[in-house]
């Protein structure tokens, strides 16, 4: 068993996985710039010809420029999404459909809403048919669902993404990940722990790399000494 | 000093030098994965660390009817960071990335009592064991709130990574021989598997019930090999014991313990078989006393002592159907021929979707899951090696191999039917299917063994080479594992 190339064979797989991986986590686009942290589990919110649904006031913890929510219609169908910043100016967009629409659906805003505002999110159903909005049990800091100006549902939201205006590479949102794993851990703990463990992952090949050789030295010793003569 | 010195040398003879740099890299994973998933985005850890907490802050077991499952400040820390919330539903929902939930947690926390939990819960039927060995972490976390707890215990798991990676070692060293290459890939996958270091670094029995397994499938192959020696015999009785007392699970453990007892008291000459009673009698005991203690106290508390199958509220039980089973168990792992009535658990074959999907790597509440197309290839590698490992036992001869075939092969089959048993009779209480691929990691150093068994007859020119690929296969595997759950929680 030569050693130089149980070497070279594990570098070159290391390398060549590590690679890959790096090329896939740079061309891997994120949309999602926050969520409204609620559960999609039933439909939460029921809108006829004229009325609206809202949810808010939201903090925007990232600027994001479209929203996705799960709708549910029945026949043609018109809405406008109203999103109005505490300060700032409305962000307007649109969904109209001419068949039952069911799932998740992505609507554009006519413009970037800024990180730090506190929004407040509404569908306006312009008709003719109905619409069902779905989500589920939503934190309080969502603030409260309403239909035609009336709390419905206590403790429940709508599940809302909200997307951002560019998204971003997994690899270049690596920063960003680190600080979010870093709450509702330990309490000393924080995102340099993640950028410590990052580099201790890779040493950890290196080690693994000489784990492998040394076996394959133990085993070529011992094969020398088992050979009879 | 001088006394600290010959420690270290001891050690250094004892613990070859590959394992322990491969126990540095499994650790290193294995913090990783205790400290990136967010809190209770693992399979009922809610429920465990609820018994944890039960058995730290009320001395108690749980399960009292009239308490609540949770305590205040679980209920508080699980609302804090959305956990309940976004159990599934990792792909459209994500946990709390605010600091300013995190501080409030916290400033809450020291007013927030811990011990008005203890009521009926998903885990709350297991016997004590795991959680006595959590509790141990919990209690360390003096002056900590419930994130400090709940990580200290995942952390503690790494230990039990380790012990399974040292137990899967000395499983391939008594089994394949003192070759290193095929012993280190053996250790390797047992500890570099991804849905294995999820699982052992997660708040769960699973955690403690692998280790013991795979200790118990390498002293009853050291039984077989070395004629039932009395200090073996009885090691391997009391790991099955703590593994029942972990799981009840583990009473699938019990028919290849004694068939290992048997076969290794075969091996003995005559004049040792007649000294009999003076190893098979405290073997035995090491094995039925703890389980029957634990029954005892059981029944005396009023508890189950193993996992019962409950019908679904409104419903009647139906009675177990032979034919039926065996249609069930037939379309769990073939497509389904036109004459047998549907009765498939999962939206694809299960096969599929349990063993490969679940077992290489379904994280969170196992709705994360890696790129489609791994699992394609991760399929291909479990068929391939299946085919190559029982390609190679066919051709073995010798009485102590079909001895040793034997004995893992019953451990095998014995807790494949007990899932299968159970999921049945689960289905037919219109209570669902039960089993997840995690349940199969129990028999994860099996694995390991048939990878190391192929790896040992590699040619020696290559044998090298081979491994090298598939160690660093396996390091490939976990990096894109931690970045899959990296990415579902917090992008």
């Amino acid at each position: 068993v030569s050693r130089r190339t149980t070497l070279l064979a594990f570098i070159a797989a290391a390398v060549l996985g590590l690679v890959a991986l790096l090329l896939a986590a740079g061309s891997d686009r994120r949309h999602t710039a926050f969520s409204a942290d609620a559960r999609i589990s039933s439909q939460v919110a029921f809108a006829t010809t004229g009325t609206s649904i809202c949810q808010g006031e939201l903090h925007a913890e990232f600027a994001f420029s479209a929203i996705r929510a799960w709708i549910l219609t029945a026949g043609p169908t018109a809405m406008t999404l109203v999103v109005t910043p505490r300060n700032g100016a409305l962000a307007l967009g649109a969904l109209r459909s001419t068949r039952n629409l069911v799932g998740s659906h992505t609507i554009a805003l006519n413009r970037t809403v800024s990180a730090g505002s506190r929004v407040v999110v509404c569908v306006h159903n312009e008709g003719p048919g109905n619409i069902g909005m779905l989500g589920g049990l939503a934190p309080a800091s969502e603030g409260p669902l309403r239909v035609a100006g009336r709390v419905v549902a206590p403790g429940d939201g709508l599940a809302l993404m909200f997307l951002r205006p560019h998204p971003a590479s997994l690899l270049s949102m690596l920063p960003t990940v680190f600080s979010r794993a870093a709450l509702f851990k330990f309490s000393w703990l924080g995102a340099w722990t993640f950028w410590l463990l990052a580099v201790a992952v890779l040493a950890a090949f290196v080690v693994a790399g000489f784990a492998v050789t040394q076996a394959t030295r133990e085993d070529t010793d011992s094969a020398r000494t088992t050979t009879p003569q | 000093l001088s006394r600290a010195r010959l420690l270290w040398n001891r050690l250094r003879a004892a613990v070859p030098a590959s394992l322990a740099m491969l126990l540095v890299v499994v650790a290193v994973f294995g913090v990783a994965w205790a400290l990136i998933v967010p809190p209770w985005q693992a399979p009922d850890t809610p429920s465990h660390f609820a018994y944890v907490e039960s058995i730290a802050a009320r001395h108690a077991l749980p399960g009292v009817d009239g308490r609540p499952g949770f305590s205040r400040d679980q209920t508080a820390a699980d609302n804090a960071v959305g956990a309940g919330r976004i159990a599934f539903d990792a792909a459209e929902a994500r946990p709390s990335w605010d600091p300013a939930a995190d501080r409030a947690y916290r400033a809450a926390a020291g007013s927030l009592p811990r011990s008005d939990g203890g009521g009926p819960n998903a885990a709350a039927v297991n016997p004590p064991l795991y959680y006595l060995y959590a509790a141990i972490a919990y209690d360390a976390m003096i002056g900590g709130d419930e994130f400090d707890r709940l990580y200290a215990i995942q952390l503690w798991g790494v230990l039990l990574l380790l012990a399974a990676v040292i137990a899967a070692w000395l499983l391939a060293g008594e089994v394949l021989g003192p070759r290193q290459l095929p012993t280190l890939i053996t250790a390797a996958v047992v500890g570099l598997l991804p849905m294995q270091t999820f699982i052992c670094t997660s708040v769960t029995v699973d955690a403690l019930l692998i280790p013991l397994w795979t200790f118990a499938l390498w002293l009853g192959a050291r039984v077989i090999t070395r004629a039932a020696r009395r200090r073996d015999a009885i090691a391997l009785c009391a790991v099955t014991a703590a593994a029942i007392l972990t799981k009840a699970t583990s009473y699938a453990l019990v028919p290849a313990v004694l068939l290992a007892l048997v076969l290794g008291w075969r091996h003995r000459d005559a004049e040792e078989r007649r000294a009999l009673r003076a190893t098979v009698g405290p073997a035995l005991a090491a094995l039925v006393l703890p389980v029957l203690l634990w029954v005892g106290s059981a029944t005396a508390l009023g508890r189950s002592a193993i996992n019962t199958v409950e019908p679904a509220p409104g419903t009647h039980p139906k009675a177990f159907m032979p034919t039926q089973f065996l249609s069930y168990l037939w379309q769990f792992y073939f497509p389904r021929p036109p004459f047998l009535k549907p009765f498939r658990t999962t939206a694809d074959l299960p096969l599929w979707d349990v063993w490969i999907g679940e077992g290489w790597g379904a994280f969170g509440w196992l709705d994360v899951r890696m790129v489609g197309w791994i699992y394609t290839v991760l399929a291909t590698i479990t068929g391939a090696v299946a085919i190559l490992g029982a390609t190679i036992l066919v051709r073995m001869r010798t009485r102590l191999q079909a001895e040793l075939i034997a004995f893992f092969a019953l451990a095998l089959a014995a807790l494949l039917l007990g899932l299968h048993v159970t999921e049945y009779r689960s289905i037919i209480a219109d209570s669902g299917p039960v089993i997840q691929g995690r349940y199969a990691l129990p028999l994860v150093a099996l694995f390991g063994l048939a990878v190391g068994l192929i790896v040992s007859r590699v040619p020696l020119r290559a044998r090298g080479a081979v491994s090298a690929v598939i160690v660093a296969a396996l390091l490939v595997l976990q990096v894109l594992a931690l970045a899959t759950v990296a990415r579902a929680y917090y992008t």
